[in-house]
């Protein structure tokens, strides 16, 4: 396929990618004014975005979501850091790597969003048990992606570095961290969206802001507004952050043809 | 033209066996010798599964001898010795480095400086022909440029030793008669000794001071020829040259029993 057609693809797809999410909203609006659907059940664009803007101008909206996002990108950033390092080390290590695997996969499956109550009894109502239930979300997804990142790697290539006299940190920092790169972005991707839902859920257990405590709130006086308009704020806000993972992995993988990144 | 008569390698009484998928043991080379002198062009040829990488991997270092004396250089392999240069089937380049990134490689890791290197590489690529194409990546140049990449980042470590695994196995015919022609006139520039491991009797011949047959597994020296043709050789005129088709019939000979027990063992 030549260059022209493709960006003329990518144009197409834009513009359908704006017609399917305008009649969408507006599709909802008039459903809702029309009488179509109950406002009180599943709200209407307008009342979100009307009840957005009031809470974006009393201060509300951001100081809870100032709340949610330290927890969740807290999580994040630990979770990444312990993630990649024990990934390394597991896929480096064959010995250590073959007798902790089963252990990994066993955390894995473990529904770790459950573990939320126990984090809240260990560690309070604050800040320390969100950020905790983010990182435990994290931290095996990560180590996993990592893990098989380095089991990834030609063994071609690391002959090619121990013939060339490489040393065991020059194959780490020249072969496999490099080769890593995908991995640790797709992780990357997938782990914000489990930093924000153990944020979120940690709020949910227990709370005095954040905007799992506002969805919650509003839950209780029966607000279906007050609940849709955080969560979609918050689902932008994630959804920001894959692009930009994603803008960030594209420089990084600049060698790699555009459909293989 | 050759500095001295010294041995580069000398193998004596090389065995392996392997302990295949079924726990039983399974011999690779049995009693190998081999030697070659220094500046010396010495072409394996044999069939596939004969256990001809193997042999060049006891020699880089990669695989630890189990039985038989191994000699590299003048002195038994105990580590990797950057004084010899090893050629995959692949081209193992990495990825996200450019051309000339990769042909540095081996200078990095021996930690030479910046510049100079960069001015090595440059110099080795445009006489691999690839002035011009230095900060493309792998994926951006074809596989025959990539095998000349490959060939340049062991060159411009200017190795004593020259390892060659099929090198131009997985290249078309074109392409492998161009490279191999590049690859001839750098070496006679140069003489370095080389050990080639191909299955392309036609390309052995073309190449080597000596040809060397190994039987089906498990791999035995079975013939080793001088290949007396003149030097420089063209590729090309070469290949109609009589004594170039004797030589072809002379090895064929040895080899084809070999192939055909090769192909009953796999079937």
């Amino acid at each position: 396929m030549n260059s022209l057609s493709r960006s003329n693809d990518a144009n197409i797809i834009r513009v359908a990618q704006v017609i399917v999410l305008t009649s969408f909203i507006v599709l909802w609006e008039i459903s809702a004014r029309t009488g179509l659907t109950n406002v009180t059940w599943t709200s209407s664009p307008f009342r979100i975005a009307d009840n957005f803007w009031t809470s974006l101008m009393s201060g509300e909206l951001l100081n809870h979501l100032r709340v949610t996002l330290s927890e969740a990108l807290a999580g994040l950033a630990l979770g990444a850091a312990v993630g990649i390092l024990l990934g390394m080390v597991l896929g480096v290590s064959r010995m250590v790597g073959a007798i902790i695997e089963p252990f990994i996969m066993a955390l894995n499956c473990l529904p770790r969003v459950a573990l939320g109550p126990l984090i809240v009894m260990y560690l309070g109502i604050g800040f320390a048990s969100k950020f905790a239930l983010a990182f435990s979300l994290v931290v095996v997804p990560m180590m996993i992606n990592v893990f098989e990142g380095i089991r990834s790697t030609d063994p071609v290539l690391v002959n090619l570095l121990r013939t060339v006299g490489a040393s065991r940190m020059q194959v780490f920092f020249k072969l496999l961290l490099p080769n890593c790169i995908p991995w640790i972005f797709s992780a990357l991707r997938v782990s914000i969206s489990f930093a924000m839902i153990g944020a979120i859920v940690g709020e949910f257990i227990s709370a005095r802001a954040g905007i799992g405590y506002m969805i919650d709130t509003a839950a209780g006086a029966f607000n279906v507004t007050g609940m849709l308009m955080p969560l979609i704020v918050l689902m932008l806000v994630t959804f920001t952050f894959d692009r930009l993972f994603v803008m960030l992995r594209n420089r990084l993988l600049h060698w790699r043809p555009a459909d293989q990144r | 033209m050759r500095r001295d008569e010294g041995l580069s390698l000398s193998i004596r009484g090389l065995s392996y066996a392997l302990r295949d998928r079924s726990r039983t043991m399974r011999q690779i080379l049995d009693n190998v010798d081999l030697s070659v002198r220094e500046g010396e062009f010495v072409s394996v040829v044999g069939p596939s599964g004969c256990g001809k990488s193997t042999l060049l991997n006891f020699i880089s270092h990669l695989l630890p001898v189990q039985q038989g004396e191994l000699e590299v250089l003048g002195a038994p392999v105990q580590a990797f010795n950057t004084k010899v240069g090893y050629v995959f089937q692949q081209h193992a380049l990495l990825p996200w480095r450019t051309v000339i990134e990769n042909t540095e490689l081996g200078l990095e890791v021996k930690g030479e400086g910046r510049e100079e290197r960069r001015a090595r590489c440059r110099e080795v690529l445009a006489q691999m022909g690839l002035a011009g194409f230095e900060d493309h990546y792998p994926s951006e140049i074809s596989g025959g440029m990539r095998q000349r990449v490959s060939l340049a980042r062991t060159l411009v470590a200017e190795p004593e030793f020259i390892l060659m695994d099929e090198p131009f196995g997985a290249l078309d015919a074109q392409t492998k008669v161009l490279i191999q022609e590049i690859f001839l006139k750098y070496w006679e520039q140069h003489r370095r000794s080389v050990l080639f491991v191909t299955h392309d009797l036609g390309e052995a011949i073309a190449l080597s001071d000596r040809v060397v047959v190994m039987s089906a597994r498990p791999g035995r020296i079975i013939a080793d020829h001088v290949i007396d043709l003149p030097r420089p050789r063209n590729g090309e005129r070469l290949r109609s040259n009589p004594r170039f088709i004797e030589y072809h019939d002379l090895l064929w000979s040895a080899l084809r029993d070999e192939a055909a027990n090769a192909m009953q063992v796999a079937q």
